[in-house]
C-alpha cells in the first residue's frame, strides 16, 4: 500500500488516478469541441459506420494480441480502467437523469448550456468521449476474456461481448435509423410522404399507404365527485375508480349515486342536453341518466349528464352548491387503423395496425402511434410511425447474449468473481 | 375486491409474518423453529398469491400499475426470496429480515391504499408488460436485501470506532441486534458478510439486466425504438451501472471490504431514485413511464 501512494501520476502501472485524470481530460475536450462545433453529433451512415466499427474491433483485437506488453493496453483491459470509464459514463447519465433535454429539432445554438452539450447530452461531444473510453475498456475486457478462451468463462464472455455488441450496433445503427411518421387523413388518397421525427425533413417511402378506417375501442367512462371550490376530484369511499355502467351504484361522501341508464354512444335530443338517444355516428358520445340519494334514501337530484366532446358541451350533475358529479372522458382501450398499402412491386395489401402490434413491409416497420386526441373516437386522421432499423438483428444478438450471461450470473452468484485477484496482484 | 377485503388479508398476512418471527423466541429446538418459520412464510405467500389473483380477475388486468399494486407483489416475492436464500445458502436470519420487510410493505399498503384503477392504456397491453415489471420488482427486492446486508456489514466494520460511526450504529442497532439473534454462524467478519452480499447482488443484478433488456424489447414493439433515454430508462441504467461498479471493484480488490460495503450501501440510493424518485424529476416531464400519475 505505501508503495502505491508514492507512485507518480502516469508512472506505470496505471491505476485509478490516471483513469480519473483521463476522464477529466475527456470532459474538458468534450466541452471545448462542443462549444465550437455547435451542432449535435451524429454517427455516419452505411457503409462508413460498418467499416468504422469493424476496423475498431479488429484494432482492439490486434493491439491486445500483438502489443500485450504495452502498459497502456494492459491498463485499458484492466478493472481500474473499466471502473473509471464506467464512473465517467455514470456521471454523464446522472446529468441526463436530472436535466431536461431539448429535442434535436429545436436548436438554439446561442444558449451556452446547449453549446456545451448539457441540454442535448446524448448527441454531445461529452457523450462521444465517454462512449469512446467506455467501449474501449469494454472491448479490451471482452478480448481479454477470449484470449485464452476458457469454457468456465463463457458466461462472462457472453455478458461482456453482448453489451459490447449492443452498444456498438446501437451507435452505428443511429446513423442508418429512420424514425418518421405518416399522418393519414381519413379521406385521403395513397401517400408515400413521411416526416422525420426530429426535424422538418420529409422522405418518400418505397410503398404507399391509405387509411381505410380508424377506430378506438373505449372503456366506459369514470364518474367522480368534484369539489366545486377547489376543483379536487373525489373518488368513491372504497377508493376504487367508479366506472359507469347501467345499474351500478357507488357511495361518495354523504351521497349514493345510481346509474339508471347508460348510453355508450348517444346524441342529445335538444340543445340543453335534457335527454339523450342512442346514436352511432360522429359526434356521438357517452351519456348517463343518474340519480343521487343521500344516506337516508332521499332523492337529491336526477338528470342526464355527459362528458362532452369537441362538438357537444359537457354536462355535470349538481348535488348542492359545493359539489357536483362529473363524467370523465372515456379512456381508450385499444386503437387501430385499417390500412391499404401499395407495395413497390405494385401489389396491394390490407392490414390492421394496433398499438403493440407493428407490421413490417418492405423492410420498414409500421406502428400505430397517434390520432387527433381532440376528436378521440371520431379522429379525422391516424398517425403511423414508419421506421427502418437495419441494425436491429445485431442489437438483438447482443441482447440475447447478455440475457444468457444474466442467467449465468444468477446460477453462480458470488462465485462469478473468482481468482481475479491472484492474477493481478502476484 | 375492495378495501375491507384487503384489510383482512393484510392483517392475516402480518400476523403470519410476525409469528414466523416470534417463533425464534420460543424455547424449542432450532429445527422446529425452522419448520414453523417456513410454514408461516409459505402461508403468507399463498395468501397474497390468492389476493393478487382475485384482484387481477377483478380489475381485468394485471395489478402492476400503481405503486400500491407493485408493493403487493413485493409482499409475495420477499418471503419467497427469503425461503430460496435459506435453502440455497443457509442464511436463516435472512428469512426473518425479508419477512419483517414484508410486514412493512403490507402496513404501508394498509395505510395508503392506492387507487385500484381498472383501465390500462393501450401501450401497456403487451405480453412483455408482466415479465418486465415482475423481473424489476424481483431485482429491486433482492438488491434491497443486499443493502440491508451492507448496512449490517458496515455496523460490524465500525463497531469498535467512536464518534459519528458510533452514533449511526446506535441508530441502526436494532438491525445489528437482529443479525446476532438469528445468526447461525458466529463468524461475522466483514468478508463473510460481503460474500453473502455478493451472492445476493449477483442474483439481483441478473434480474436487473433482464428487466432492462425486456424493457428494450418491449419498447421496440410498442414505441418503435428500444432505447430512447427516457428518464426512467436512464435511471434504471444508472442503477445497473453502479452495481456494475460494485461487481468489478469486488473482483479486483478483495481486501478492501469497507470500501465495498460503502459502495454497496450507496448503490441503493440510485435504486430508490430509479424506483420512485423519477416521477418527481424535472427531466421526467415527457416520460412514457409516468402513467401512474394520470390518476
Ligand atoms: C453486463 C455487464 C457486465 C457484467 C455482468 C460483468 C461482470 C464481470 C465479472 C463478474 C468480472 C470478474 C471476472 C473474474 O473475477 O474472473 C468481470 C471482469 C471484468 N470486466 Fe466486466 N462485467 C460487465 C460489464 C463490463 C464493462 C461495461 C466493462 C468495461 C467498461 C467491463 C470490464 C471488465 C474488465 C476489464 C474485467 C477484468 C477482466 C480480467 O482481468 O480478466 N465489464 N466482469
Amino acid at each position: 500500500m505505501p508503495k502505491k501512494n508514492k507512485r507518480k501520476l502516469f508512472n506505470y502501472p496505471w491505476k485509478y488516478k490516471e483513469g480519473f485524470v483521463i476522464s477529466g481530460i475527456l470532459i474538458f475536450l468534450g466541452l471545448i469541441i462542443g462549444y465550437f462545433y455547435k451542432n449535435p453529433v451524429s454517427f455516419p451512415s452505411f457503409p462508413t459506420n460498418l467499416s468504422i466499427i469493424i476496423t475498431y474491433t479488429l484494432l482492439l483485437t490486434a493491439f491486445y494480441k500483438f502489443e500485450n506488453n504495452n502498459k497502456i493496453i494492459q491498463w485499458l483491459a484492466s478493472i481500474p480502467a473499466a471502473i473509471t470509464s464506467t464512473v465517467l459514463f455514470t456521471i454523464l447519465s446522472v446529468l441526463l437523469g436530472f436535466i431536461s433535454q431539448v429535442s434535436s429539432g429545436t436548436i438554439n445554438t446561442n444558449d451556452i448550456w446547449y453549446r456545451l452539450g448539457f441540454t442535448h447530452l446524448t448527441t454531445s461531444w461529452l457523450f462521444v468521449f465517454a462512449y469512446l473510453f467506455f467501449i474501449t475498456s469494454l472491448g479490451f475486457a471482452t478480448v481479454k476474456l477470449f484470449m485464452p478462451f476458457k469454457k468456465k468463462k463463457i458466461g462472462l464472455l457472453f455478458s461482456h461481448a453482448g453489451l459490447y455488441i449492443i452498444i456498438l450496433a446501437g451507435i452505428a445503427g443511429s446513423g442508418d435509423n429512420i424514425r418518421s411518421y405518416f399522418v393519414l387523413g381519413s379521406n385521403q388518397d395513397f401517400t408515400d410522404k413521411v416526416k422525420d421525427f426530429n426535424s422538418d425533413i420529409y422522405y418518400k417511402t418505397p410503398f404507399k399507404l391509405q387509411l381505410l378506417k380508424f377506430d378506438i375501442v373505449e372503456y366506459n367512462p369514470k364518474v367522480v365527485l368534484v369539489d366545486a371550490k377547489t376543483g379536487y376530484l373525489i373518488l368513491p369511499d372504497n377508493n376504487k375508480h367508479f366506472i359507469i355502467d347501467k345499474g351500478e351504484k357507488a357511495e361518495f361522501l354523504n351521497w349514493i349515486i345510481e346509474i339508471k341508464e347508460f348510453l355508450k354512444y348517444s346524441f342529445p335530443k335538444d340543445t340543453l342536453s335534457s335527454s339523450f338517444t342512442e346514436w352511432n355516428i360522429i359526434p356521438a358520445l357517452p351519456s348517463a341518466y343518474i340519480e343521487i340519494y343521500d344516506k337516508n334514501n332521499n332523492l337529491i337530484n336526477k338528470d342526464w349528464c355527459t362528458c362532452g366532446n369537441f362538438s357537444i358541451p359537457r354536462k355535470n350533475i349538481w348535488v348542492n352548491e359545493d359539489y357536483y358529479f362529473a363524467m370523465l372522458s372515456p379512456e381508450p382501450k385499444e386503437y387501430s387503423s385499417d390500412i391499404k398499402a401499395i407495395l413497390p412491386d405494385g401489389s396491394e395489401e390490407r392490414f390492421t395496425l394496433k398499438v403493440n402490434s407493428p407490421k413490417t413491409i418492405s423492410g420498414w416497420k409500421l406502428y400505430q402511434t397517434g390520432y387527433n386526441e381532440q376528436m378521440g373516437k371520431w379522429s379525422d386522421y391516424s398517425v403511423i410511425e414508419a421506421g427502418r432499423d437495419p441494425w436491429l438483428p445485431a442489437v438483438y444478438t447482443g441482447i440475447f447474449l447478455l440475457i444468457f450471461g444474466a442467467f449465468y450470473l444468477f446460477w453462480l452468484g458470488g462465485k462469478s468473481i473468482n481468482g481475479n485477484k491472484q492474477k493481478h496482484e502476484k | 375486491m375492495n378495501r375491507i377485503n384487503f384489510s383482512y388479508i393484510a392483517i392475516s398476512g402480518i400476523i403470519f409474518l410476525v409469528l414466523s418471527f416470534l417463533v425464534f423466541f420460543l424455547p424449542i429446538k432450532k429445527k422446529q423453529k425452522r419448520i414453523l418459520a417456513n410454514f408461516f412464510s409459505i402461508a403468507t405467500v399463498l395468501l397474497f398469491v390468492y389476493f393478487i389473483i382475485t384482484l387481477w380477475i377483478n380489475l381485468e388486468r394485471p395489478p402492476l400499475r400503481t405503486l400500491g399494486e407493485t408493493r403487493l407483489w413485493y409482499a409475495v416475492f420477499l418471503p419467497i426470496i427469503g425461503l430460496i436464500t435459506f435453502y440455497r445458502w443457509k442464511y436463516f436470519w435472512f428469512l426473518a429480515y425479508s419477512n419483517l420487510m414484508t410486514v412493512l410493505f403490507i402496513y404501508i399498503n394498509l395505510r395508503h391504499p392506492e387507487v385500484y384503477n381498472k383501465t390500462l392504456m393501450p401501450a401497456l397491453q403487451s405480453p412483455w408488460f408482466v415479465p418486465h415489471v415482475i423481473v424489476y420488482i424481483l431485482s429491486y427486492a433482492i438488491l434491497g436485501v443486499s443493502w440491508i446486508v451492507s448496512i449490517t456489514g458496515l455496523l460490524k466494520a465500525y463497531s469498535n470506532l467512536s464518534g459519528f460511526a458510533k452514533i449511526i450504529s446506535v441508530i441502526l442497532s436494532p438491525l445489528y441486534f437482529l443479525i446476532h439473534l438469528f445468526s447461525e454462524d458466529d463468524d461475522e467478519s466483514s468478508e463473510k458478510i460481503l460474500k453473502m452480499a455478493d451472492n445476493i447482488v449477483f442474483i439481483g443484478f441478473a434480474f436487473l439486466t433482464l428487466g432492462l433488456l425486456f424493457g428494450a424489447l418491449w419498447a421496440k414493439e410498442a414505441w418503435g425504438h428500444y432505447w430512447t433515454w427516457d428518464p426512467k430508462e436512464t435511471w434504471a441504467l444508472l442503477t445497473f451501472l453502479v452495481y456494475l461498479i460494485y461487481i468489478h471493484i469486488r473482483s479486483y480488490h478483495k481486501e478492501k471490504t469497507k470500501l465495498h460495503l460503502w459502495i454497496l450501501s450507496i448503490s441503493f440510493v440510485f435504486l430508490l431514485a430509479a424506483w420512485f424518485g423519477v416521477n418527481y424529476m424535472p427531466s421526467a416531464k415527457n416520460s412514457v413511464h409516468t402513467y401512474s400519475q394520470q390518476d
